[in-house]
């Protein structure tokens, strides 16, 4: 039988990713492409996911536009791009199986790749390494003080 | 090497009444659960639903937890989402940590033969942690009017009978003449009497299911029957539940959903009479006829005003809304049925699409 989950557990941060703070997601960057996922802090955050819909590849992107749509079981919201680009490839398997994306946030669980346009990743929107360290810790406080974590 | 035996490792079942399920946003709330809402409101109305392996034993065409429906019980959704399970004891210290945000309790029993016995339990044991009003959701085949006088004398202030079908036919149809049915519809008013006696007027509500097959008039006389015994009637929106019987059924359209919702607020708060209220040939709401200026804007105020399109529940200890299961029949990608808050001015122009007053009144 299924137990309530009675702590919320670490969040895992990967020093080789670089995230996107205001839409908390990862990207992990190679040359002139990104794949991109969301974090394990608001994939918890949403509750159980249910429904993940991406737009199609070849949509071109810019920065802030709907890549796709999730819905959980009590919230649903626009998924926004973090950058500018056009859809390479989406994740399918996603599609089919919506829980992929909190079973395996960095693996299985990607969402979608993307041919970037002028992607700066020393910008303010982005953080990596110690910096995302030090973003993450204080989004995990703030996402517990506003009642979204399980304590 | 010594050998363990099987049984020395087997957990004890997880069971009514130390254990219990409650609502994801439940869950939510009490910080049990990860998780959010669309939109942010204010939440505490905590509903529970005892939990037994062999699970509910009635059969209803609609209900998630039919014993018919595939899947094991402690994987099936009870209006459409999953309720996780927590021990009792662990739910009411929570409970307590969180009391000040608590705005109603519900315990939801189940037709089983400890239901009665494991109901008392529970509210005992949150009770002594707790004083939010609690209501309990009852199974009408476990009770008779000492059990109900129990549940008075244990601190429960409102009784809710889940009669769900607005008609005999229509409860025989869902509840009686299926798989493992049987269940009574006289059995239910005889709770229904039995509560409303033992618990004064509007301490009782039944519920009404918009969607099984009944017609707008249909609803229509019900809410009068329950209004002239001070029953409240608490609308639900049927919405499918997958690989039930009534699976495929379509829900109702919304501007029937919000017609009757409006039709129901009249009626129970505004005392509308029924000539007011005119139907076609299959039941269906007509015209609502406002034949004085003082009528016609009395009704367009009461559809302004939104309240008649929250969520209908036991109320907090302050008279507020405190039972609003938000996204309870419905899914949050779609447009709210019953409003867990107060709808603000967008809402209201939605609402107002949907309603489509005007024609009603014209009619």
């Amino acid at each position: 039988m299924k137990k309530v989950l009675a702590e919320t557990g670490r969040f895992d941060l990967r020093p080789d990713l670089t995230y996107a703070r205001k839409e908390h997601l990862w990207l992990r960057i190679e040359g002139k492409k990104a794949a991109i996922g969301m974090e394990p802090l608001e994939i918890e955050s949403k509750g159980a996911i249910v429904v993940v819909q991406f737009e199609a590849a070849g949509t071109l992107l810019g920065r802030g536009d709907p890549f796709g749509s999730m819905e959980a079981e009590k919230h649903v919201g626009v998924l926004r791009s973090p950058v500018a680009g056009r859809i390479t490839a989406v994740n399918e398997r996603v599609q089919q199986d919506p829980r992929l994306v909190a079973r395996d946030p960095y693996g299985k669980g990607w969402m979608i790749e993307v041919a970037l346009d002028d992607f700066d990743p020393d910008g303010e929107d982005f953080v990596t390494g110690a910096e995302a360290a030090e973003w993450h810790a204080a989004e995990v406080k703030r996402y517990a003080e506003e009642g979204w974590l399980a304590e | 090497m010594e050998v363990i035996a099987s049984e020395a490792i087997t957990s004890p079942p997880q069971v009514s009444p130390d254990w219990v399920r409650l609502s994801g946003a439940s869950a939510m709330a009490l910080r049990l659960a990860s998780g959010r809402f669309s939109r942010d409101f204010d939440f505490g109305g905590i509903n529970l639903l005892l939990n037994y392996d062999e699970g509910c034993l009635s059969d209803c065409a609609y209900c998630g937890l039919a014993r018919t429906r595939p899947g094991h019980y402690e994987e099936k959704s009870f209006i459409r989402v999953d309720w996780p399970l927590v021990e009792t004891d662990v739910l009411a210290e929570r409970m307590a940590e969180h009391k000040d945000s608590l705005t109603r309790l519900c315990i939801s029993m189940v037709t089983h033969a400890r239901a009665f016995k494991d109901t008392v339990d529970i509210t005992e044991r949150v009770a002594r942690k707790v004083d939010t009003p609690m209501s309990i959701l009852v199974a009408p085949p476990t009770l008779n009017y000492d059990r109900l006088k129990t549940f008075r004398e244990v601190g429960v202030d409102m009784i809710g009978i889940g009669l769900d079908a607005v008609t005999e036919e229509l409860f025989r149809q869902k509840r009686t003449d299926v798989p493992n049915g049987g269940l009574k519809w006289d059995n239910y008013w005889n709770v229904v009497e039995w509560s409303r006696q033992l618990f004064g007027p509007w301490k009782v509500n039944c519920h009404t299911l918009v969607g099984l097959g009944e017609t707008d008039y249909d609803m229509a006389q019900m809410f009068f029957r329950l209004k002239s015994m001070e029953v409240f009637s608490y609308l639900f929106n049927f919405n499918p539940e997958p690989d039930s019987r009534m699976g495929h059924q379509p829900v109702a359209p919304l501007t029937r959903w919000r017609r009757i919702q409006l039709m129901k607020t009249l009626i129970e708060e505004y005392d509308l009479a029924a000539d007011r209220l005119t139907f076609d040939d299959a039941g269906a709401l007509c015209g609502l006829r406002a034949d004085s200026p003082q009528l016609d804007h009395m009704i367009r105020r009461v559809a302004a005003q939104g309240t008649a399109f929250m969520t209908d529940g036991c109320p907090s200890s302050g008279g507020e809304p405190g039972c609003t299961r938000p996204y309870g029949s419905y899914k949050p990608s779609d447009p709210y049925r019953d409003y867990p808050f107060q709808p603000d001015v967008d809402d209201l122009a939605a609402i107002r699409g949907e309603l489509r007053l005007d024609e009603l009144l014209r009619a």
